[in-house]
């Protein structure tokens, strides 16, 4: 066969396969990425989050208080099973400073005892601690940083033990959470950059906090479940709870088992629209084998007719061209495998887009190419296996 | 090792190896029928050297590509080596092809990404033989013809008359009692055609039968018997 004529008809196979490794990594990427955001907020975890819609305050109590109220707490605490914990987080908002640096405003959160473990984030720095029971009790005025907020308020300097002022009020530094990963806190921001104090203390300094113009004292509620199996069913009471009382839907329900199922319905059109690309890419990639392996019939009839003579059956025919066929498109598999490699390794690299390349979409390339290679070389091999010795052995 | 070949099998009618029995192929072209051989009874024997001989279009190619099965008979039987094989399935058809007759070509057929030794097994490995075997027998036949030291050359750095005789070795490969050749000579000078000539009664005295297709006159000396054919039918035999 001619080498730079095949080379050119395994072109289509390796642009073929190239483009479905390259997208499968990508794809693949993007929903490895994803997962692990979900898996951070915790599968077994329901979150409620308090929302603000402009234009609906004059439908808020006469507290003028919006969101999630104290009372859906102790509901849900009342009348519902399945539930191991429910967290609360309060936050506020304002000018926050050390005696070297400042923030014009930053977040400070109200939080349970157990949050460190429920977003499993780290306390790091000497003497660390966390807010205890204690802090609550005596209402203390003590805080725990996180770890950019520490840096940006005390740079290289050890907080432990330091004064920090928070819209006017001095607290004593004893912790430095952090998170690895800089995770979020939904609506809010990274964990290492907020400021957390015993709830009980904020509440006796301020008022509940206010965000446009309404009191939400309560921004989010973590609320771990006991049984995941059972956490749509708990999710849909949650849900009619909320409907019923709150009649202008100021909160929002994440339920990050949810997210995942999305996305895998995501990733199943995302799968379905790629095998569709594959196919026709392939489809014109196996058309160019078929040409070529008609060429390279016409082009051997002598040595077709000269193996029949010698003893070749049909079968033996066949086989041989269905075989060389097959080893050009694995070979333009194989070649476009790398290439597609090197696309997700580019992309990665320069669009900065996660990718990631499974050992199943080399292998489903590699076998479908095969499998091009037999589909498209079958009529050619078919065509020279029934030639007429004769004929075959006469031609010039 | 020796390539002389004893006599193949059981003859069934005394030594003769090839019965035609009434053969005889015609074909359409148009509304016409074309008479490419007339029903013919032809006997070849063991050990015999043969040319058919007649002008072009006389049926006599039609006639070597009936004997080698590499076309059917429109009718009549065909006895070779003690087995009608006139009308086989394509598989036994192959095989009889690979076991019993060697086909040497005018333009010698080689294949040219294999070297000498790989083309003198391209038969055995269709009759599956071990590998063990084939290469003692593809060494045994191409030291016969005189071509130990090429066996890892490709055919296209040998001369004519050395492909001719790797081509020789190829047919001799599976131990086939009838060697066909096609011309053998007609693309090659007087003197190779002569060395080749040569082989070919060697090959005979050793007990192999050889029936040669040529249109050279001056051979007709040099054989056995010669057949003539003209107008698909036999004039001479």
């Amino acid at each position: 066969m001619h080498p730079f004529r095949a080379f050119l008809a395994g072109l289509g196979v390796v642009f073929g396969v190239g483009a479905v490794v390259g997208m499968l990594a990508i794809g693949e990427g993007a929903r490895l990425e994803s997962i692990r955001q979900i898996q951070e907020m915790g599968v077994n975890k329901i979150i409620v989050r308090s929302l603000v819609n402009k234009g609906s305050s004059n439908n808020s109590d006469a507290s003028g208080e919006m969101g999630i109220r104290e009372q859906d707490i102790f509901h849900i605490q009342d009348n519902f099973d399945n539930i191991q914990s429910i967290l609360p987080i309060t936050h506020w908002r304002g000018r926050i400073a050390s005696q070297w640096f400042e923030k014009r405003s930053g977040y400070v959160l109200g939080v349970p005892l157990e949050f460190p473990e429920i977003t499993s984030s780290n306390l790091i720095a000497g003497k660390s601690r966390f807010i205890t029971q204690k802090d609550n009790d005596e209402v203390a005025p003590v805080c725990v940083l996180g770890s950019r907020m520490a840096e940006s308020l005390f740079q290289f300097r050890d907080p432990i033990g330091e004064s920090v002022s928070v819209m006017g009020e001095f607290w004593t530094v004893v912790g430095v959470l952090d998170h690895p990963a800089d995770r979020e806190i939904t609506g809010l921001g990274s964990i290492n950059q907020m400021i957390y104090i015993p709830t009980d203390t904020g509440l006796s300094y301020w008022s509940a906090p206010v965000e446009k113009g309404a009191v939400v004292q309560f921004k989010l509620l973590y609320i771990v479940i006991e049984d995941v199996a059972q956490i749509e069913n708990t999710s849909r009471r949650l849900e009619a709870y909320f409907r019923s009382t709150h009649k202008d839907k100021d909160y929002e329900i994440i339920l990050p088992f949810e997210l995942m199922k999305q996305q895998e319905a995501t990733q199943r059109i995302f799968t379905i629209v790629m095998a569709s690309i594959a196919s026709i890419s392939l489809l014109v990639g196996g058309i160019g084998i078929m040409n070529i392996m008609l060429a390279n019939i016409y082009e051997r009839m002598r040595e077709i007719g000269t193996r029949r003579a010698l003893g070749a059956t049909r079968n033996d025919i066949l086989v041989q061209f269905l075989v060389e066929s097959m080893m050009l498109t694995a070979i333009g598999g194989a070649i476009g495998a790398a290439v597609g490699m090197l696309l997700a390794f580019l992309v990665a690299q320069y669009a900065e887009m996660p990718t990631s390349v499974t050992p199943f979409s080399v292998v489903i390339s590699l076998g479908v190419s095969v499998l091009t290679g037999i589909v498209f070389g079958s009529f050619p091999a078919w065509k020279a296996a029934n030639l007429s010795p004769i004929e075959a052995l006469r031609h010039e | 090792m020796s390539i002389n070949t004893q006599f193949h099998g059981k003859a069934s009618k005394g030594d003769v190896l090839i019965d035609l029995k009434a053969i005889a192929k015609h074909y359409q072209m148009g509304d016409q029928i074309v008479h490419a051989l007339r029903p013919l009874e032809l006997q070849f024997y063991r050990g015999q050297f043969v040319a058919i001989v007649g002008p072009s279009g006389s049926g006599k190619s039609t006639l070597l590509n009936l004997l080698g099965l590499l076309d059917q008979p429109s009718g009549g039987e065909y006895w070779l080596d003690g087995q009608d094989v006139a009308q086989l399935p394509d598989h036994e058809i192959s095989q009889i092809r690979c076991q019993k007759i060697g086909f040497i070509f005018q333009s010698f057929n080689l294949f040219p990404n294999m070297t000498v030794l790989e083309n003198v097994c391209v038969p055995m490995r269709y009759a599956e033989k071990s590998k063990a075997h084939m290469e003692e027998r593809a060494y045994a036949v191409l030291e016969r013809l005189g071509l130990k030291d090429r066996t890892g050359h490709k055919p296209t750095e040998l001369s004519g008359g050395q492909r001719q005789r790797v081509a020789i070795a190829r047919s001799l490969a599976n131990d086939p009692p009838v060697l066909l050749a096609d011309e053998p000579t007609g693309n090659l000078d007087e003197k190779t055609g002569e060395e080749v000539m040569e082989i070919f009664r060697e090959l005979r005295s050793e007990g192999r039968s050889i029936i040669m297709v040529t249109h050279n006159p001056e051979y007709e000396d040099e054989v056995d018997r010669v057949v003539a054919i003209h107008d698909g039918r036999i004039t001479r035999s």
